[in-house]
């Protein structure tokens, strides 16, 4: 069971409330939210390097690209809008970290569980913001110190807590 | 534990014939400074009859020894606003019984849009007198009679009136067109009678407002409804509710010692156990399992659909 | 009342720490009866408690000028120990109001507020602190409020908004805590500032206490007891520092508990803010090494039985799990068995000698 402290993650329905309707994703791969799908709905992909890959909608190169254009998009929206999230966890926070920053509400920004199992964490010693593949450790590429990672979760620093303790030294 | 403060009317102004402001001073002490939205229970009356009715506070005065009201006429009228309107004068003493906030600002909204009809305006008129101060932004739609109309823009706080449109038509629908023109980040207010309340936030959910960004103050007055009997656990005592009466009213009258607060069915504090009988709820505090279980019940609001009702009181 | 500062505290190693009588008896023992749980143990915050420290809105102690001293180096270090987003600036100024009046109202030898419209003069003697400025005018402050007061008490404040129907950490001065970092939780919700405590969620405690915080009311303040223990008389115990505190956990014998295991009791009391309609959060931190604990026979046998019959979930969460057996085996011969009466209060008739005194036994 996650944390409560972390996005509350769930399966992605189009809301029927809402007037304007935006999917982001961080992969080809992911799957539209499930629901009545509204007239128009604008889908943007990161693609990478495979710009054909078989995706509609704007595709990006980078997430970074992507990130830019949705804060450049939020910064002017009309009520109505709802954005839908789909991609690995560290995608997801960074969405969050932007939807929330323009002031969007649970039920306008809502999130698909993580594809990945990367997570996001913050070194609370040094505050390095890194992600980490293995788990429940790792090692800080900012100050060096072996970290435990905690399950509690920030929405506003996007990140897991990383904790230099004893256990995680002997790891 | 804070058991109010006595009270005289300052001063008494009738800005149009259904609308009355009234000054109120404190005969003790100060009034601690007030959020915007807060809202005081005033107990007053003479021999015949007390009311304890629940009023928007307006405005505090900087030395906190008045807080000022604005009271609408309301037909049909339990008799309190009738009261004041024909009662009230400086000197006249009353009683300011609590003061709480139930529908504070959202700090964190860029943008504030508030709708109001009739005397729904009076939180907004504190709100925009903060927003002023802050230099937040922010707008005030209020709809009213033609015939008022005048006497509202009196009441709006200095360089407000830009800010407001005034829409003298009970008509939500031309709502729309301003509300789909608001920035995702705003948040809506809005204040008046149930049916005007609902109607508005039709139509800001037509356009797309979040649920959650929809705030709602409403004004309400206990209903009327069915007579019915109230007996108390322990201690064997029947009580009937008259039809005109609220449960809490009746409780009172009888010098029963019961919880109140609000006195809207908004905040729980007179929630009370339930051991026979079957509630009528009316209120906006409880959840679904709650009300269902049937075993509590808030006195300000809520009746009963039995003929009886067994309180653990 | 005259409280001599204690001047030679050091919060940190080489740790000095000592006590007065006065002090331990005065000290806010947790536990009214033989075991420990959760509970929404909430009562009202007013003038009476059964141990001195609960007496005052603010309570200030023999320990006052050290504390404030300590928590000038800690922010020093960390600047981040203090954050106060910008929707709550209203809700500083009640802060200030509530501080300063509480103060010069409850300890007029030490503080004097003058008020003159919205002109304030504010003397804070053990300090030496003496400030003109403008009620509501932030650079009269050096725009920042809040932390120009929270730096003059002992304790952590954190400031909560309300809105959503929830409370949210928007604000805090946090030197003290136990085990929590205030820059990676500001901003939190009530619910995702409390998800690493274990148990109470499942108890629904936190949906009850929510509610209630929801409905406090101006001018009917609230407080609770929570305590953990901390080795070495030491303050600030957040993450940020862990690497400092993290390892004497593994240092403590049965020979070494008395002076190195300290009960730490946390006073938290809770006060809704009149112009923002914000609610204060005060943690007032207090340290007793079992050495002291065990000079009051009531709490030496107490404290013995709730630690030896701790929740292994709960002892785990306070990080007590390496040194626990330890303080236990060191109670264990304060506890005769005897059946003790509930509540927190210490024996009737007490009376200790200095400290000096009781070695020479």
């Amino acid at each position: 069971m996650r944390s409560p402290s972390a996005l509350p993650y769930g399966v992605l329905r189009f809301d029927p409330t809402g007037r304007r309707h935006l999917f982001v994703c961080d992969r080809p791969t992911a799957r539209v939210p499930v629901g009545d799908v509204p007239a128009t709905f604008d889908s943007w992909t990161v693609t990478g390097d495979a710009p054909e890959n078989g995706s509609f909608g704007r595709k990006f190169q980078s997430s970074e690209h992507l990130l830019e254009a949705l804060s450049e998009k939020l910064s002017k929206a009309r009520v109505g809008l709802r954005v839908y999230a789909a991609g690995s966890e560290s995608f997801l926070v960074e969405i969050a970290r932007i939807t929330d920053r323009y002031g969007l509400c649970a039920q306008e920004a809502a999130f698909e569980e993580p594809m990945d199992g990367a997570v996001p964490v913050l070194c609370i010693h040094c505050k390095t913001r890194f992600a980490c593949e293995t788990g429940a450790f790792a090692t800080c590429p900012g100050c060096g110190r072996h970290l435990e990672v905690r399950t509690h979760f920030s929405r506003r620093e996007g990140a897991y807590m990383g904790v230099a303790e004893p256990q995680a030294a002997a790891s | 534990m804070n058991t109010g403060w006595d009270a005289i009317v300052e001063r008494v102004e009738r800005p149009s014939p259904r609308l009355l402001q009234i000054d109120v001073r404190t005969q003790g002490a100060t009034f601690p400074p007030v959020s915007p939205g807060s809202h005081a229970v005033l107990a007053f009356g003479d021999a015949s009859h007390r009311w304890k009715n629940a009023y928007s506070i307006v405005a505090r005065s900087d030395d906190g020894r008045c807080l000022r009201f604005v009271v609408r006429l309301a037909t049909p009228s339990r008799g309190g606003s009738r009261f004041l309107h024909d009662l009230a004068t400086a000197g006249m003493s009353l009683r300011v019984a609590s003061i709480t906030n139930l529908f504070p600002i959202v700090h964190t909204a860029r943008r504030h849009v508030m709708v109001s009809a009739g005397v729904g305006i009076t939180p907004f008129l504190a709100y925009c007198a903060s927003f002023q101060a802050e230099g937040s932004d922010y707008a005030l739609h209020h709809v009213c009679r033609p015939d008022e109309l005048d006497a509202f823009a009196a009441l709006l706080p200095g360089g407000v009136r830009d800010r407001t449109t005034f829409h003298t038509r009970r008509d939500a629908f031309d709502l729309k067109t301003f509300l789909v023109e608001e920035p995702i980040a705003a948040r809506l207010y809005t204040c008046g009678p149930d049916a005007f309340v609902a109607a508005v936030t039709d139509a800001a959910t037509s356009v797309g407002f979040a649920r959650a960004k929809i705030h709602v103050e409403r004004f309400a007055a206990p209903e009327t409804g069915r007579a019915f009997t109230v007996e108390l656990a322990r201690s064997g005592r029947r009580i009937a509710v008259e039809a005109e009466q609220s449960l809490l009213e009746a409780l009172e009258a009888a010098n029963v010692d019961a919880p109140s607060l609000c006195r809207g069915g908004a905040c729980g504090q007179c929630a009370v156990a339930v051991c026979a009988g079957t509630p009528d709820h009316r209120d906006h505090f409880l959840t679904a399992a709650e009300r269902e279980a049937g075993n509590v019940i808030l006195t300000c609001v809520s009746r009963a659909i039995s003929d009886t009702l067994v309180l653990d009181l | 009342m005259d409280i001599p500062f204690n001047t030679t505290t050091h919060y940190q190693a080489p740790y000095r720490f000592e006590n007065t009588p006065e002090t331990i008896l005065r000290f806010p023992f947790p536990f009214g009866v033989d075991q420990y749980m959760y509970s929404m143990n909430i009562e009202p915050h007013g003038r009476g408690g059964e141990t001195p420290a609960l007496r005052h809105t603010f309570d200030i102690d023999e320990h006052y000028v050290a504390e404030c001293t300590e928590k000038a180096r800690i922010l020093a270090l960390d600047p981040e120990r203090c954050i106060v987003l910008p929707h709550m600036r209203m809700a500083e100024w009640d802060f200030v109001e509530l501080a300063m009046e509480s103060l010069a109202s409850d300890h007029p030898a030490y503080f004097s507020l003058i008020r003159d419209d919205a002109r304030w003069h504010w003397i804070n003697r053990p300090l030496g602190i003496e400030r003109s400025f403008v009620f509501g005018d932030d650079d009269s402050l050096d725009g920042a409020p809040f932390a120009f007061m929270a730096r003059q008490m002992q304790g952590d404040f954190t400031l909560q908004d309300q809105r959503d129907d929830d409370l949210w950490m928007d604000g805090g001065m946090v030197t003290a805590q136990a085990d929590w970092s205030l820059k990676f939780d500001v901003g939190m919700s009530f619910r995702q500032w409390h998800a690493p405590v274990p148990r109470a969620g499942e108890m629904g405690i936190f949906d009850r206490a929510l509610r209630y915080l929801l409905m406090m009311q101006h001018g009917q303040p609230v407080r609770r007891l929570n305590w953990t223990m901390t080795i070495n008389p030491r303050l600030d115990t957040a993450p940020e520092t862990f690497h400092l505190w993290g390892p004497d956990r593994q240092s403590v014998t049965v020979a070494n508990a008395g002076d190195l295991v300290h009960l730490r009791v946390e006073l938290q009391a809770l006060f809704r803010l009149p112009r923002s309609n914000a609610i204060l959060f005060s943690v007032r931190c207090y340290l007793l090494p079992l050495r002291d604990v065990v000079r009051v026979p009531k709490w030496g046998a107490r404290l013995h039985r709730v630690l030896r019959d701790l929740d292994p979930a709960l002892s785990a969460y306070k990080g007590l799990d390496s040194y626990r057996q330890q303080a236990v085996d060191y109670l264990a011969p304060f506890d005769d068995g005897r059946a003790l009466p509930d509540g927190c209060a210490p024996d009737p008739d007490i009376s200790l000698a200095a400290a000096g005194e009781e070695a020479l036994r």
